[in-house]
């Protein structure tokens, strides 16, 4: 395609709509005169944009009417419905039951005595694990005394014992 | 309220850019959904008929790039729009229908942006302010881009009235 032709091109959508400067018009019209390409492009423009002006709306169907009525009647979509996954339920089971100790505990009007019920569980629980402790040093302690003779009696099992004539 | 003042727009809007009746149904259906969901969103100071248009045509253009199955389903020209004008003279309009017929199936051969822009212009009539608005788009790429639109179908009417021509000598 000519330079010429590539410009005039871009022309003449807008010569169309008599949108150019009487120089521009001019030099469309100029061109158009000698190239046949152009000028029956231009009438095929033309035809096109005539074409597509009667192009007519269609009607929307009743059944796209009666879906498009639907819409508004439809859940609309929550932004916590992540909250309703399967997974979450324990999670939120055990957050609930927190959430219900606490606030037992918070409104009680003996929560003093309950402070006092769970500090002293706390102590006795602290005080058998010590104990616990203790006696299991003093079992190990025990065990390493006796440490030499347990090997020597393991060492000395007959697992292949034979009769002796 | 919406739905009797938009839904018609919404439709032919969507028929003419994806050429296919059915699509076309599914995809104001969904559009609505996306209009009742940003509703919010909606500033006042704007025309509400240009936002609306505006939010199909972005939804047009994204289902298009995720899908780009219209291309091959442009074909429900004759069916619909030969009913929708059942009573003018049917001798008088084949010739135009011939022509219109072509153009529409042409139009899968434009890029969803231009194929919005020439729509918008030719067959809805907006003024290019109001299109440049709706795309987003500066006014000088608008009108590049409904000459590159309209230069392309009138390549490809050129071309196939040739062809037909060419056949019965064939």
């Amino acid at each position: 395609m000519k330079m010429k032709c590539r410009k005039i091109e871009k022309l003449l959508s807008p010569y169309l709509e008599t949108e150019l400067s009487l120089e521009e018009k001019a030099l469309v019209e100029n061109h158009i005169k000698e190239c046949p390409k152009c000028s029956d492009l231009l009438s095929s423009m033309r035809e096109v944009r005539n074409s597509m002006a009667q192009i007519p709306e269609i009607d929307v169907s009743p059944s796209l009417m009666r879906r498009l009525y639907e819409i508004p009647n439809k859940k609309p979509k929550r932004s916590f419905d992540f909250l309703l996954k399967p997974a979450l339920q324990p999670i939120l089971a055990a957050a609930m039951v927190l959430i219900t100790v606490i606030s037992l505990y918070s409104v009680n009007p003996e929560r003093e005595q309950i402070n006092r019920f769970i500090n002293q569980h706390i102590h006795i629980g602290y005080s058998r694990a010590e104990r616990l402790y203790a006696r299991a040093e003093s079992l190990t302690n025990t065990l390493t005394g006796y440490k030499e003779s347990i090997l020597f009696s393991i060492k000395n099992i007959d697992f292949f014992w034979e009769k002796n004539d | 309220m919406l739905i009797d003042t938009y839904s018609r727009r919404i439709f032919n809007l969507a028929y003419q850019f994806t050429g296919s009746y059915e699509t076309s149904e599914d995809l104001t259906q969904e559009i609505f959904i996306k209009v009742y969901s940003s509703l919010h969103k909606y500033d006042c100071s704007r025309n509400f008929g240009s936002w609306i248009t505006t939010l199909s045509r972005n939804y047009l253009i994204d289902h298009y790039r995720k899908t780009k199955l219209e291309k091959k389903q442009r074909t429900d020209f004759n069916e619909h729009m030969l009913d929708s004008e059942g009573k003018t003279d049917p001798e008088k309009t084949i010739i135009k229908k011939q022509n219109q017929k072509i153009i529409w199936e042409g139009m899968s051969s434009l890029n969803a942006d231009v194929r919005m822009a020439v729509i918008l212009r030719d067959i809805q009539g907006k003024k290019y302010e109001d299109i440049a608005e709706i795309m987003a788009s500066p006014l000088g790429t608008v009108k590049s881009r409904v000459n590159r639109g309209r230069t392309q179908l009138a390549k490809i009417l050129k071309e196939e009235k040739e062809n037909e021509n060419e056949m019965p000598e064939n």
